[in-house]
């Protein structure tokens, strides 16, 4: 201790002192006391003996301290077994100032928390033949110290018995000296008592004079206690090294430190710690109730060997595991272990006990297992256990073990050993065997002080002047180097790094010892990762990158982000791309300077980098930059940069520069913000976006209507239809007209316009309105477009006419129809049929066959009678296909007629292949053109390969229900099967698989396909189907197959027998899904298990 | 255009740029090094195979068919004769030569050989002795999940791979399948609010119990001693009576049940669905402070691993992670996350949620992307190229298998144990600290 910590020490005990006297103990109390202690010692004290009473608390401060502080001082002034010094000071507790005392009083301290260097000083007084005495709260310290724990014999973990009872002790050991006071007598007493419970109490380690009376009912009943509170011990001693401990539960309450037999019990266990008073303090054997147990269990074990079950070995484990829960039980089980290994056993048997003894051994263990450890067959099994024990005597038996042996191989496991239990004090005798021509020996030495991984190790390693493995002792010592950093002396790691560095010659071994200097050396570490990378050693290069791709030093990353320019244009790539790969992500501004350098490939890495340590900072300079720039691939690089600089404040800059003051004038900038605003999905865009639609540069202006297409939402249909009155151009039509079709009902929209339309007085923009209304339709503005057809401006009357001829619905269907035979010109008559063919493709219901044939007949010129045998194509149906097979050598309209020909078989070959084969044989036969005839072989080669597969069906959407699985959702009816739901035509491949996923991709899922078959006869055919994965099939609404399973695809997997009714067979289908594949296939066939005869497909 | 899309193209733009970068190769043969550093124009990448089982034939064979034309196999180490003569064939016939060369003891191969890094696949308890001899030799590893079979061998091999700057990747390649992926994204930004509570359901351990003992000399061609290597001695074994079925090829696969060379199915599948449950709550480079679990262990014959468990986890951040046999979970195998908006639960099986909305929602470009990869060995050849950090690095490895060796520990001792993450300790329990470590036979350390 320096003086002047000395000088405060005193100073904080002279005010503890007075304060206890002036404050608390009143003179009364004081005079009960010397009353109460014992004139003489118990036995005369050897020679003076001095006390280091400790008055500290860091936790609860017992009002009772300086009661104990008094009664204490007086007991040693009246007896003279003592004097006593007090001290509240932690540093006292060292080996040199320890010296001069006989014994430590731990009076009522709480919560103390030694240093570890105080933690050996407390522990090696006592071992050294000193003594410990703890009062009470004597017991509530050391949480975070593991064998300080273990030295106070128990650690508080609560008080049933408070301070307000009175409660009964019973006196353990009569006859035992320290309880001599007591006069055999039990006693009841108001006091407060802690809680005993394993494992910290221990009845193997420690001997318990008195003990709670748990047989008196108040006792036993006290708030809280439980069955294992039974042995609740109240004084105890134990022997620990060559000193001894004291310990006494009582002293809670004042009156304590009056109470006579309680005083001279103190004095007793006080002159026994100190070692003046001889006692027997050896443990008492309590007997296990298991012991019975634990001896059959080990007959069947001994019974076993290498080619024997292993049941009985399974039992004893159990067991071992059970005892462990107490200490009593461990104790026994380990005595029992013992003996059977030190009976004539085989050594599959002694593995066996030897790996429970790993688990229950303690030092009794030590002595028999040190003996193994000399014999080549035994010395292994002995150390798996050995290496366990929690035990200072292990590591003296491992070390002798180490110096007795002549096998080098036993040696070799012993060293390992020694190094795993980090025994240091071997370190000088290990050190020997690092020079070994051994390599065993050599590697084991090497392996056990890079495990060991301190300083005095790592000495050790670097004097070391090995014959073999050299390179493994650089390794261990870099390993050293790792784990002393980790302790946080990185100087020391540096000099272990640097010495490393400079004498190996090994790539590896020299890259480890740099990347650990450059983390230890800060100073110079920028300095080292500057000529690494400037310099020639490619590795060392390597090396250096790394580590700044990887270093969390952000100050180390900033000086070198900020020495940039001093690097070579490669260096400085190089740079930049680790900047870039560390996740600090820092040293943006000083690579925003490079986007100007003179090399392209700097200018590229810098861009490549921001892309990664980009923030807002960067945003104006990459927009910028990406307007700019001509060369494509560098162009690139800045805009990817801008698209991928993370962070919702880039987002926010982006916005705010699209629409700043300052880019007003610099339109590109402004459409690569706004590109990279529309990549990034930036939230918030459309309003921006509607802003710079203001913008005086119409690029701008063309750039935002563009990107609303994709951005606007539901939200923005108000916006847009002002935009459209504002701004009216095809852009914007287009823009309104995409933001219908992303809308689930377009009846807000159709109001909104419609309303927008009657007040506006611009002839151009009045236009526009009428073109996207007439893709929206709409009752409101039917009415509109029939008013302004009406109108007697030309302009208008021409757009509601154009307007009319897109509506989507019917309304217009005969105003089209007249207009295209009597329009007033051919303009308006040929727009009129084109509307008209339109109109009946997507209205004309069931007979729309018959409808384009007789608008093929009404049509008077050439150029109209084309138009609809051109239009036929997309009628497939009987009629037009007979009609167009009779028209197709009509020279005016050959060409067009080819097409739909083929056009219309290809979807009648689905539905009724034996027409359309035979019709495209008798054209092949025929002189038709080449196209028609290529055309109708490649329907029959389709027909062919459709062979039994029904390819024309409906598919529905994808439906599932919250969490249901596959299995489950094959039993559960969603939309479709109650005539709901809404279909569209599936796509089916050329072998007849039907692809679920086009209903929806993902998993757990159901979908249904439906078709008509329509049938010439009565007749039975067989459904022959594949599924992935479950399927159930209805015929006319009745279930003819049902397989809820989970697998893939397999065509014919299931075959169902069904009768068809002459006329039309409504066939519906369910398939499930679990996950992966979806998919159905069905085959319909006669009994030779070709395609059957005499029906036709229609899933219309 | 797609997020996915957008993604991909960063990502494929942002690979190319570094590998290109400047002049200066990252790959370099150390056959090529020595001469004033002097850099050979090869891009070659040599690598062997360590371990030729039906794991190790498996990665083998997934490193052949990236039909990368840098990347050549050049020798095969096996402690089964027959194994590694089958694993040379499978090499010879891709390269159309006989040129791989056969080992039996491998670190006779790291001697002899010029190797850029080595793929294994081993017995667990053969992990971090291997790791460690290839991570001396500055070898970059792909190798097997669970990373290692203590958890002071798995802090060595961090801290090895780590000094060495060395790449590795783990065979935890669930990270590199979209569904899992998509899975963890989603709960690490918050699409089910704040996690408190995961489950991770791993195999039955079926194998319970387990057949006789069939004790026999070992069969030619099979090197016993070897295969033992650090495990405590213990007579050449017949596991399941395949050593004589397939000819003498060795003690496969059901060495899984010994706790001298594995935890069972809990430690193997903790490489798994702990590591991803880990991926989703950003947890995936610290541990937990508190376990406390239950087990059953087999009771006859020569298995001795738990197959029943069930333990939890408590995190310094409050989370509680429960890991159980897949029978007692709500939803079986896999990770499942609770969080105050819902749940979303990831397996082989695919990926769910307490609403499937949930899993339809997308991840802008300020949130948290995690590492994406599209296929788990080439991602490992990638980073050998670029340096980059793997998508199941080393030290991601260790964290989620500590988790089972920690279970393991827990229930092996009884008691709730505190953990100190960052130190690697349990707070006061020796007993339960001298577990951290497996003993090794003489002549072995690592």
């Amino acid at each position: 201790m320096n003086k002047i910590k000395r000088i405060i020490s005193l100073a904080v005990l002279i005010v503890f002192i007075s304060s206890l006297n002036v404050f608390a103990v009143t003179e009364d109390e004081v005079a009960k006391m010397r009353e109460a202690i014992p004139a003489k010692p118990v036995v005369k004290p050897a020679k003076a003996r001095k006390m280091l009473m400790f008055d500290l608390c860091i936790g609860f401060k017992h009002s009772s301290i300086p009661y104990w502080a008094q009664a204490i001082d007086i007991m040693g002034e009246k007896t003279g077994a003592f004097s006593v010094e007090h001290s509240t000071d932690m540093t006292v507790f060292s080996d040199e100032n320890l010296k001069q005392y006989d014994v430590i009083c731990f009076n009522n301290t709480t919560s103390l928390d030694p240093t570890p260097s105080q933690r050996e000083a407390i522990l090696n007084f006592i071992r050294s033949g000193k003594g410990i005495v703890g009062i009470h709260a004597a017991a509530d310290n050391f949480n975070n110290w593991e064998e300080g724990k273990r030295l106070m014999g128990n650690i508080f973990t609560g008080h049933p018995w408070t301070s307000g009872g009175t409660w009964a002790f019973k006196i353990t050991e009569p006859d035992h000296p320290l309880t001599k006071s007591f006069e055999g007598k039990d006693f009841k007493l108001n006091d407060e008592i802690y809680r005993t419970d394993p494992p910290y109490y221990d009845r193997t380690r420690q001997r318990v004079l008195v003990s709670l009376d748990l047989s008196d009912p108040a006792t036993k009943n006290a708030g809280g206690v439980k069955p294992s509170d039974i042995d609740t011990g109240i004084t105890w001693i134990k022997r620990v090294g060559k000193g001894r401990l004291f310990y006494c539960s009582l002293g809670h309450q004042h009156h304590v430190t009056w109470n006579k037999p309680i005083l001279e019990h103190y004095l007793a266990g006080i002159q026994y710690a100190i070692g003046d008073l001889k006692v027997d303090d050896s443990i008492p054997v309590v007997e296990s109730a298991r012991s019975a147990e634990a001896i059959e269990l080990l007959n069947m074990v001994k019974q076993y060997d290498w080619d024997k079950n292993q049941e009985p070995l399974h039992k004893m484990t159990l067991f071992v595991r059970d005892c462990l829960n107490n200490p009593i039980d461990a104790k026994m089980v380990e005595t029992k272990l013992l003996e059977v290994l030190n009976s004539d056993v085989n050594i599959a048997v002694k593995d066996y006990i030897c790996r429970q003894l790993a688990v229950v051994g303690s030092e009794v263990s030590v002595p028999l297992l040190a003996g193994m450890l000399s014999a080549p067959e035994t010395s292994d099994i002995a150390r798996y256990a050995l290496e366990r024990i929690n035990s200072g005597d292990v590591d003296v038996v491992l070390f002798e073990a180490l110096k007795n042996t002549e096998n080098d191989k036993i040696k070799s496991g012993v060293i390992a050993s020694l190094g795993v239990r980090k025994y240091t004090d071997a370190i000088a005798e290990i050190k020997k065997y690092l020079n070994s021509d051994n390599e065993n020996l050599a590697v084991s030495a090497v392996y056990a002080l890079s495990v060991i991984g301190n300083e005095a190790a790592a000495d050790a390693l670097l004097e070391a002047q090995p014959k073999v493995a050299k390179e493994r002792v650089f390794d261990a010592l870099l390993a050293c180097g790792q784990k002393i950093a980790h302790t946080g002396d990185v100087e020391k790691a540096s000099k272990i790094y640097s010495k490393v560095y400079r004498l190996s010659k090994d790539d590896t071994i020299r890259k480890g010892a740099f990347i650990g200097l450059i983390k230890t050396d800060k100073a110079n570490s920028s300095a080292m990762i500057k000529g690494a990378i400037e310099g020639d050693d490619v590795a060392m290069q390597k090396a250096a990158i790394q580590t700044l791709s990887q270093v969390e030093d952000k100050s180390l990353l900033l000086t070198i982000a900020g020495s940039l320019k001093s690097f070579s244009d490669d260096a400085k790539v190089l740079i930049m791309a680790a900047l870039a790969e560390n996740s600090s992500r820092v040293g943006e501004v000083q690579v925003l300077e490079f986007i100007k350098n003179k090399s392209q490939a700097v200018r590229i890495a810098a861009y490549d980098a921001l892309a990664k340590i980009g923030t807002v900072k960067s945003v104006s300079s990459l927009a910028a930059a990406g307007a700019e720039i001509r060369d494509r691939k560098e162009k690139d690089a800045a805009l990817e940069a801008l698209f991928s600089m993370p962070g919702k404040a880039v987002d926010n800059e982006i916005l705010k520069l699209i629409i700043s003051e300052d880019n007003a004038g610099k339109e590109m900038v402004v459409i690569e913000l706004i590109n990279a605003a529309v990549a990034r999905q930036v939230e918030g865009l459309s309003d921006v976006l509607f802003t710079a639609t203001q913008s005086s540069s119409r690029r701008v202006v063309v750039a935002a209507v563009k990107s609303l297409m994709t951005t606007a939402g539901a939200e923005d249909v108000t916006a847009m239809v002002e935009l459209l009155a504002d701004k009216p151009s095809t852009n914007t039509e287009n823009a309104l007209t995409v933001l219908a079709d992303r809308l689930d009902d377009k009846a807000e929209l159709i109001a909104k316009i419609a309303a927008r339309y009657k007040s506006l007085n611009n002839a151009q923009a009045k236009s526009s309105f009428l073109k996207v209304m007439g893709r929206l339709g709409g009752d409101e503005i039917a009415v509109i477009l029939k008013a302004e057809y009406a109108s007697s401006d030309a302009a208008l009357k021409e757009a509601a006419f154009r307007a009319m001829t897109e509506w989507p619905g019917a309304d217009f269907i005969a105003n089209m129809k007249s207009l295209a035979v009597s329009g007033k010109d051919e303009k308006t008559r040929i727009l009129a049929l084109r509307g008209y063919l339109k109109m009946i493709r997507e209205h004309g219901g069931k007979d729309r066959g018959k409808k384009i044939i007789d608008t093929f007949k009404m049509a008077e010129r050439e150029e109209e009678k084309r138009m609809v045998i051109g239009a036929m194509g997309d009628f497939a149906s009987k009629d037009v296909f007979e009609f167009l097979i009779n028209n197709m050598n009509n020279s005016n309209f050959k060409a067009e007629a080819e097409i739909s020909i083929v056009n219309v078989a290809k979807v009648l070959a689905g539905r009724c292949p034996e027409v359309v084969l035979h019709t495209m044989q008798q054209i092949i036969d025929s002189n038709a053109g080449d196209n028609v005839k290529k055309g109708a072989r490649e329907v029959i080669d389709k027909i062919n390969k459709m062979g039994a597969f029904i390819v024309d069906w409906k598919i529905s959407k994808a439906y599932s229900d919250n969490g249901m699985k596959c299995k489950e959702l094959f039993n559960r009816a969603f939309a479709p099967e109650r005539n709901e739901g809404s279909w569209k035509q599936a796509i089916v491949s050329d072998d007849g698989k039907i692809d679920m996923d086009q209903a929806e991709a993902g998993d757990s899922l159901v979908a249904y396909l439906k078709t008509v078959i329509i049938s010439s006869v009565d007749q039975e055919v067989t459904l022959s189907m594949g599924s992935d994965d479950g399927m159930k099939v209805w015929l006319n609404d009745e279930i003819v197959h049902a397989n809820n399973v989970e697998r893939g695809l397999t065509r014919g997997s299931d075959k169902a027998k069904v009768k068809l009714k002459k006329g039309r067979n409504e066939l519906f289908v369910k398939i499930t899904q679990n996950s992966g594949g979806w998919a159905f296939c069905l085959e319909i066939q006669q009994a030779d298990g070709k395609r059957a005869q005499n029906i036709e497909v229609d899933s219309e | 255009m797609s997020e996915k899309k957008l993604n991909r193209r960063s990502f494929i733009k942002k690979a190319s740029a570094v590998s290109a970068v400047a002049g200066l190769p990252f790959i370099i043969p150390s056959s090529v090094l020595g001469k004033d550093g002097a850099v050979s124009p090869s891009n070659r990448i040599t690598i062997a195979q360590i371990g030729c089982g039906g794991m190790g034939t498996g990665n083998m064979n997934s490193f052949l068919n990236l039909n990368n034309n840098a990347l050549q196999f050049i020798s095969v180490c096996d402690v089964a004769k027959n194994h590694a003569a089958n694993a040379k064939k499978s090499i010879d016939n891709k390269y159309g030569n006989s040129s791989c060369r056969i080992y039996g003891d491998f670190r006779e191969m790291l001697e002899k050989e010029d190797l850029n890094c080595v793929s294994h696949a081993l017995p667990d308890h053969w992990h971090a002795p291997v790791a460690l001899a290839c991570a001396r030799k500055g070898i970059d590893m792909y190798g097997e999940k669970p990373f290692a079979r203590s958890i002071k061998e798995g802090r060595a091999m961090c801290n090895a791979i780590t000094q060495n700057n060395l790449i590795w990747q783990t065979g935890s390649w669930q990270r590199s399948v979209a569904h899992f992926h998509k899975g963890a994204e989603l709960v690490i930004n918050g699409r089910i609010g704040k996690v408190e509570y995961v489950e991770v359901g791993l195999p039955n351990g079926d194998a319970g119990g387990g057949p006789q003992v069939c004790l026999e000399p070992a069969p030619s061609g099979f090197d016993w001693d070897m295969w033992l290597g650090p495990a405590p001695y213990r007579p050449a074994q017949n596991f399941n009576g395949k050593l004589r079925k397939d000819g003498g090829n060795g003690p496969h696969w059901d060495w899984r049940w010994i706790l001298d060379y594995s935890g069972g199915q809990m430690t193997d599948w903790a490489g798994h669905h702990i590591d991803i449950a880990h991926w989703g709550l950003g947890l995936e480079r610290t541990g937990p402070v508190e376990i406390e679990g239950k087990g059953k262990y087999a009771t006859g014959g020569i298995y001795d691993v738990p197959f029943a468990y069930d333990f939890n986890c408590k995190y310094a951040n409050g989370v509680t992670m429960r890991v159980a046999n897949a029978a007692a979970l709500t939803h079986g195998m896999g990770a499942c996350w609770y969080g105050e908006k819902g749940w979303i639960h990831v397996s082989r099986g695919g990926l769910n949620a307490s609403d499937p909305k949930i899993l339809k929602e997308k991840i802008g470009p300020g949130e948290t992307l995690l590492y994406k990869s599209y296929n788990h060995h080439e991602n490992f050849i990638d980073c050998v190229k670029t340096r980059k950090e793997t998508i199941a690095p080393s030290e991601v490895a260790h964290r989620s298998i500590s988790v089972g060796l920690l279970g393991e520990i827990a229930m092996q001792t009884g008691r709730k144990l505190k953990w100190d993450p960052a130190k690697e300790v349990f707070v006061g329990d020796a007993g339960a600290n001298s577990m951290l470590m497996r003993q090794y036979r003489s002549g072995w350390g690592i």
